[in-house]
């Protein structure tokens, strides 16, 4: 009887002891695991210049003054230096994934991507990388839709972060609050379905970071503008459409926070987007702001074919909600400055 | 003999059994038969225009890596499978017309996917059961079919606008299936604005729990007033969403300053209006297994008609 006490006490030592090495092993791993996690904390943040400064800058142009006018969107924000120091790595992530050309609206209009590297290279910047994980070749994308062209003669560069060795794992819903604005229970979508997501190095390094999406329809988020736009740097796409697509934008963009927005609506894809070809129309229009929320919400009036309007994009709604910016574009203070104007 | 005819006996039985199997697993896949068309539906040339290289096939499982989100989009209308091709002249170069036959699960699902993108002052033209013609695309659809050709060049010639309805005749040729209007879209009233009648699988003005309806725009109640018809499985599920709907309305982040839910007596089982912050006007209304409402509207009294003239052609 002792012994087979004894018997039975050594087998409980023995799971015990197995289990509680494997228990601490699960735990190193994912102690590990955690302190590999980037979080892009050298991004500045968004700042306005004073009180009065507006949320949202609108300036209409025409095809001679594209560059112009984003040049005069920035300014009335407190110019390029209040978002750019010397010195500074910076990431710009323009729509430039599709073999479209510039009139065909899938991708930043080239003037508008040119002056906003020059501003950045004026200002001081060591260095700037503009970045957009491409679907078409990237090669023939960058070439059609005028992003080299862009970029030529400045000192930026051009990257598809199409390998997942240029990224790193981020844990996104270490920054999506538990709660809403209104009070409810929130579980993020990445971590109810465990989602692993990855953002380019170039991003966790920049000092600013700044969104230059064109203005887009798109038939499964409804429209793809700054929010949507970060979508273009991750390297997990799949997982955003499988599971939840507008609650992953929202917490992406709770994780990401840029320094800058600057948003072209010199043309937008009213049909077929992302990629398009679909039905353009030219607001000729570029607009500047640090609130993705209020900036992509202002912008669904451009979307006229469709007729957008933000209660009915699922991650404006939500970003609302987690308090990541103003969907109600009555409580903005907007300039808007009618054209055509010049800088 | 005998032998020899009793054997033949027992092998046309058998025969005519396996026949008859084969002819019930066919009736019910009808996929087989389909697959053939996607693919071999886009010809090697036409005219001087060669495909590059073979068509390729794009499934449920891959379709991301070809159209990136749109995937989701498509897969909303019962996405089968997508045959892509490109296009060059001669068969060489980078310079191309590419071609996407996207099978989904019904003509009502390719309609509605086709319509949800088409352009209303685009110029049509007669291929498959509608097509219509910008700068640098043409797409139809026909049967279950949705097609795609676009012009996908630098500074493409006027060569490359003609070869569009050109590709677009001939991969019609090889499609089958009906060229008629699914009947669901009967149940809009007249007097929407011509090529904006679609069919929605989804996410009807925003809301999850608002899907399988048909939608367009009345510019008589405003000019982007648009009316939505929903058919739910039953009255009870009906009155759930309608219900939904109601609360959503109800919600202060919707409700335009000072506006609240009212009764608009006389329209269906119950109907309701309401200014909204973001989408104006709304007149909703519940019959039967059907939710009928305008959002975006201008003219209330307008939309009331409206959506009374839709109540009453439900069944």
């Amino acid at each position: 009887m002792a012994d087979e006490e004894h018997k039975i006490s050594r087998r409980k030592v023995l799971e015990v002891a197995g289990g509680t090495a494997v228990l601490g092993g699960v735990y190193g791993l994912s102690f590990f695991k955690n302190q590999d996690f980037a979080k892009p904390t050298k991004i500045r943040s968004a700042t306005k210049a004073s009180l009065t400064t507006p949320d949202i800058v609108c300036v209409e142009g025409n095809p001679q003054t594209y560059g112009d006018i984003t040049e005069r969107a920035i300014n009335e924000l407190g110019g390029i230096e209040m978002f750019v120091k010397k010195g500074d790595k910076v990431v710009i992530t323009p729509n430039m994934g599709w073999m479209r050309t510039p009139e065909q609206a899938a991708a930043t209009h080239p003037d508008v991507l040119r002056r906003l590297v020059q501003l950045c290279q004026r200002a001081g910047a060591s260095r700037i990388t503009c970045i957009d994980y491409t679907l078409d070749d990237w090669k023939m994308a960058f070439e059609i839709c005028g992003a080299n062209g862009a970029v030529k003669g400045t000192m930026a560069s051009l990257i598809s972060p199409d390998s997942a060795n240029m990224h790193k794992d981020v844990d996104i819903p270490s920054a999506v609050p538990k709660v809403t604005t209104d009070g409810k229970a929130y579980d993020a979508r990445h971590h109810f379905n465990q989602i692993e997501q990855k953002i380019p190095r170039d991003i966790i390094e920049a000092d600013c970071f700044i969104v230059n999406p064109v203005v887009k329809d798109h038939e499964a988020a409804v429209i793809t503008i700054a929010m949507k736009k970060l979508m273009g740097c991750i390297w997990n796409r799949k997982d955003y459409h499988r599971y939840g697509l507008h609650d992953c934008i929202a917490e992406l963009n709770m994780f990401i926070k840029p320094t800058l927005i600057v948003t072209d609506a010199t043309r937008a894809l009213q049909t077929r987007g992302p990629k398009g070809p679909g039905e353009v129309t030219t607001p000729h229009k570029v607009l500047a702001g640090i609130d993705p929320v209020a900036l992509d919400s202002y912008c669904c009036q451009f979307l006229t074919v469709k007729g957008v309007t933000p209660d009915a994009v699922n991650h404006l709604v939500l970003a609302n909600s987690l308090g990541r910016g103003q969907i109600d574009t009555s409580q903005l203070n907007i300039k808007e400055i009618a054209g055509p104007v010049g800088s | 003999m005998s032998f020899r005819f009793k054997v033949s006996k027992l092998w046309i039985a058998r025969s005519l059994t396996l026949l008859v199997a084969n002819c019930a697993i066919l009736s019910r896949v009808s996929i087989p038969v389909a697959k053939a068309d996607t693919k071999s539906s886009i010809p090697a040339s036409v005219g001087i225009w060669k495909t590059t290289k073979a068509p390729f096939i794009y499934k449920q499982g891959d379709l991301e890596n070809h159209v990136d989100g749109e995937a989701q989009a498509f897969k909303q209308y019962d996405f089968r499978e997508c045959a892509y091709a490109e296009f060059a002249q001669g068969g060489k170069g980078n310079q191309f017309i590419t071609v996407d036959v996207f099978q989904m699960g019904s003509p009502l699902d390719a309609f509605g996917y086709y319509a949800g993108q088409r352009n209303a002052h685009a110029k049509y033209l007669k291929i498959g059961a509608e097509a219509y013609q910008e700068k640098t695309a043409l797409n139809f659809w026909k049967g279950a079919y949705y097609v795609r050709i676009a012009i996908t060049a630098m500074n493409p010639t006027p060569a490359f606008q003609q070869a569009l309805p050109q590709i677009a005749q001939a991969v019609a040729a090889k499609l089958s299936g009906s060229s008629a209007t699914p009947p669901m879209l009967n149940m809009l009233p007249p007097g929407f604005s011509p090529k904006t009648d679609k069919y929605q699988r989804s996410d009807i003005a925003g809301q999850v729990f608002l899907k399988n309806g048909v939608v367009a725009k009345y510019p008589s109640a405003g000019s982007m007033a648009e009316l939505f018809i929903i058919q739910v499985a039953s009255p009870a599920a009906c009155k759930d969403a309608f219900n939904k709907y109601k609360t959503y309305l109800s919600d202060p982040k919707t409700l335009a300053v000072g506006s609240k839910v009212a009764p608009v007596p006389g329209i269906g089982d119950q109907a309701i209006e309401v200014k909204t912050k973001f989408s104006g006007e709304i007149v909703a209304a519940v019959k039967g297994k059907y939710l009928i409402a305008i959002r975006k509207a201008k003219d209330k009294n307008a939309a009331a008609a409206l959506v009374k003239a839709a109540v009453a052609r439900t069944k």
